[in-house]
């Protein structure tokens, strides 16, 4: 691969990224910014964790995430309905960026790594591959799904006190959701993804 | 080792697009690749930074002030705000949750706010002396920063769980929307700092870089 000229993000140096073996990171000399970290068949384990991810999300959101109980009474909670009933009391706003945030970013987010890889894997790009990456690139600060999980564990032991409470099956799918997460942002990488994406397409205009 | 250019983009008059790190001309508006919007490096942008920060500091007197949470016990009504709920917990011997709360939901904000209005008055007026130590607050603000949304999604657990009819029922208070934009605004505040004004003033990044 040709080596590219970037400017660091953080400061604005000018450089070239060298070839980079295996777990080999590039920093910028300056600042000390990573610009990129390379892995071997990292398209392939990017696309691996985020299929997991995936599929563990969906099983968090059918099955009941606490079991909660208090004098006699049993409740089981989903996710989706611990979301609801916020919506219930009249607070539309807190119950969208709750949901968003926990939800539908991390899911929008893997969803567009599976389709720039399949764009990626095949012999020409896909329509709006640039575009599907930019969004990804552009909604991942907001991604707080592992936030939401330290905040069931720090509900939990507020709770403690007054009622019993049991994780359900998607307590455990959501753990391990988190953790195929973070597996996939260790192995995206914007330098090494837009490069792929100029190599597909000079490749494909011949 | 990375090749060094000593020089920056912007001496070079290229501008990085900030989404897929293309290097575009001066007179481009919008990324040749993939259309983001461009923006040279420019001591006015802050401008944008400080009405966010200006923005978060009216939220944070609703979000600290005003009931977090009202809990019904067997009809009896208790409202609570932040640091009500973080002292109550003391009390009741979970010094954990108590540490992680104050910390999320009350240093981290105010930390937050300081430490971007301290990087703006680097900026404006001082033209940074301490480059890497900017450099670390700024990396460290917009790393932290979504955290302080534990409290907001922990009321709403706690809402969601607790709803026992007559026995027990817990609602949201007027700072959970107070403080939920607090934390919006202050995310947004670190992602319009260019951290490149950091580095502005520095024509020689080898000096630099043997000095520190």
């Amino acid at each position: 691969m040709k080596k590219r000229k970037i400017a660091c993000h953080d400061c604005d140096l000018l450089m070239l990224i060298p070839h980079l073996k295996h777990r080999q990171e590039a920093v910028c000399p300056r600042c000390g910014f990573i610009l990129t970290r390379f892995y071997q068949h990292a398209p392939v384990k990017l696309l691996a964790f985020t299929l997991t991810a995936l599929v563990f999300l969906t099983f968090s959101l059918k099955f009941p995430f606490l079991i909660f109980s208090l004098h006699g009474n049993e409740k089981s909670l989903t996710l989706i309905e611990s979301i609801q009933s916020f919506s219930n009391i009249n607070y539309i706003f807190v119950s969208i960026l709750l949901f968003s945030t926990a939800i539908v970013i991390p899911l929008l987010f893997l969803l567009s790594i599976v389709y720039v890889s399949w764009s990626f894997n095949g012999r020409g790009l896909l329509p709006f591959t640039p575009q599907t990456l930019k969004f990804a690139l552009l909604i991942l600060p907001w991604n707080m799904a592992e936030i939401f999980l330290v905040s069931i564990l720090v509900s939990l032991i507020k709770i403690m006190t007054l009622a019993n409470v049991n994780f359900g099956l998607s307590f455990f799918s959501y753990i391990l959701f988190i953790i195929s997460l973070s597996a996939t942002l260790m192995y995206f990488d914007r330098y090494q993804l837009w490069s792929t994406y100029q190599l597909k397409l000079r490749k494909s205009y011949g | 080792m990375v090749d060094v250019e000593i020089h920056t983009a912007d001496q070079e008059k290229l501008c990085q697009c900030p989404v897929c790190l293309d290097l575009n001309g001066f007179d481009e508006q919008y990324c040749q690749q993939c259309h983001a919007h461009l923006h040279i490096i420019s001591p006015n942008s802050i401008q944008q930074t400080l009405a966010l920060l200006l923005t978060s500091v009216i939220l944070l007197i609703p979000a600290n002030f005003l009931p977090m949470m009202s809990t019904t016990f067997l009809g009896e009504k208790t409202q609570s705000t932040i640091l009500g709920g973080v002292l109550l917990l003391w009390q009741h011997q979970s010094y954990l949750v108590a540490t992680v709360i104050f910390f999320a939901s009350i240093v981290i904000p105010i930390g937050k706010l300081l430490a971007l209005t301290w990087l703006c008055y680097e900026v404006r007026f001082r033209g940074f002396r301490s480059k890497h130590l900017g450099q670390k607050l700024y990396r460290l603000t917009e790393f932290i920063g979504k955290w302080s949304m534990i409290d907001v999604y922990v009321v709403a657990i706690l809402v969601a769980m607790v709803q026992m009819g007559m026995i027990m029922k817990i609602e949201p208070g007027v700072a959970a929307i107070a403080f939920s934009g607090l934390v919006i605004t202050t995310m947004l505040a670190a992602l319009t700092f260019d951290p490149r004004l950091i580095w502005q003033h520095c024509d020689n990044p080898k000096f630099e870089r043997e000095r520190s």
